[in-house]
């Protein structure tokens, strides 16, 4: 059992500015040992603390700690309302670093027409031990390219980790959600001195049989696939230290008000460890309130 | 074993698209918003809500029952995140508070 609160705070300031805050809390059970009696232990993590000033439509400058910008898992899909699957993949731990970054980010649309835009971010993120606040020193960036007729974007990531041994990771994403249906296709490819591996997702929302408010139509089965081939043993990389592979099967059913139940189960195949299946089941409820008095404007 | 698991994921795939696609068939289709349409759209809260669908609802749902207030830090909010320009924004926030 792992209760989860993720309170996301977001601030206008004017026509420009806006603060913007995202942290997880938790509380994890572990047993000790098989058999053995249950202990928990909390974590509080900030994931995003930004000021974002928009400049124009081709830049925004964000301060601050913001979610490294590598490939799409990170940014977009992280929010465990938004997440068709609750476990992360193998290789959302590639090119991230420890999931956010400190320091400056620029990010915009370099074009933008009625067939296709072309979308940036790159960031430089410096070294940080504060306890409860550090940070890894490392640059990097993305680009993609999205079509909107289709809904189908491509992307590119790297980044350079400047910290001990230096290194790359590299990335590529892909996301296409047809109009014609209600099917998502997600997928990543990222690779890092550590292996390289992939993940791909698809999702089917069944309201096209009798509709979304009804009782099939408020189910959505998902399925995705991942793997993972190791190169080089690096410690505490957060990656299967064996290659590794596991399919997952989801069935997400949408509640109304923003209440949402998923389960899935995967089975877990490593190569040189015990095969193990993983067994998931939540719920989530998105909520918003304003957090201070004012005025509509 | 690579290629085992990787026909097993493109075979599922292709099986989540096939039977989307079929079921589309069945119903009425709908088609991605055209350039014709975007100009002839009757207000900017269509506009806003065709925007929304294809930038923000690619991976979520709008919000219920949301105030103009809320709207308009849920749209700043959104504009750092899905790279939206300053007229997405304007159309949007039109189609989540008109």
């Amino acid at each position: 059992m792992q209760p989860v609160l993720a309170p996301v705070l977001s601030v206008p300031l004017g026509d420009r500015w806006l603060i913007e805050s995202r942290a997880d809390l938790r509380v994890v059970d572990f047993q000790q040992g098989p058999g053995g009696s249950y202990s928990n232990e909390s974590f509080a993590t900030l994931e995003y603390l930004q000021l974002d000033y928009n400049a124009n439509s081709h830049l925004t400058i964000s301060a601050g700690r913001f979610l490294t910008p590598f490939n799409i898992y990170n940014e977009r899909i992280t929010p465990i309302w938004i997440s068709k699957l609750q476990d992360a993949p193998y290789v959302a731990a590639i090119g991230t670093g420890l999931g956010y970054s400190d320091g400056l980010m620029l990010r915009g649309n370099v074009i933008s027409t009625r067939d296709f835009a072309v979308n940036y971010e790159g960031y430089f993120s410096v070294a940080s031990t504060i306890n409860k606040l550090t940070s890894q020193r490392g640059t990097g960036g993305r680009v993609s390219v999205f079509i909107p007729h289709t809904r189908l974007e491509l992307g590119t990531s790297y980044r350079r980790t400047l910290e001990g041994t230096r290194f790359n990771s590299e990335g590529a994403d892909l996301t296409w959600e047809p109009y014609q249906a209600p099917i998502q296709i997600r997928g990543e490819w990222a690779r890092s001195q550590s292996g390289f591996g992939y993940w791909i997702q698809a999702s089917y929302r069944l309201s096209q049989i009798k509709g979304e408010s009804s009782l099939i139509g408020r189910l959505e089965p998902v399925f995705r696939m991942q793997q993972f081939f190791r190169s080089e043993a690096i410690p505490n990389d957060s990656l299967p230290t064996t290659n590794a592979q596991q399919p997952t099967f989801g069935l997400n059913y949408y509640l109304p008000h923003e209440v949402r139940l998923n389960a899935s189960y995967g089975r877990q195949l490593m190569s040189n460890a015990t095969n193990t299946n993983v067994w998931d089941f939540g719920i989530t409820y998105r909520f918003l309130f304003p957090a201070w008095p004012g005025a509509s404007r | 074993m690579k290629a085992r698991w990787f026909t097993i994921a493109a075979g599922c795939t292709f099986l989540f698209c096939t039977l989307a696609l079929a079921q589309d068939k069945q119903n009425k289709p709908q088609t991605a918003p055209s350039a014709s349409a975007h100009e002839n759209a009757p207000n900017e809260s269509a506009r806003g809500e065709k925007l929304f669908r294809t930038n923000c609802g690619r991976c979520h749902n709008p919000p219920e029952n949301i105030s103009p207030r809320e709207a308009r830090a849920v749209v700043r909010h959104m504009r750092v995140r899905a790279t939206l320009t300053d007229e997405d924004e304007r159309l949007i926030l039109k189609f989540l508070a008109p």
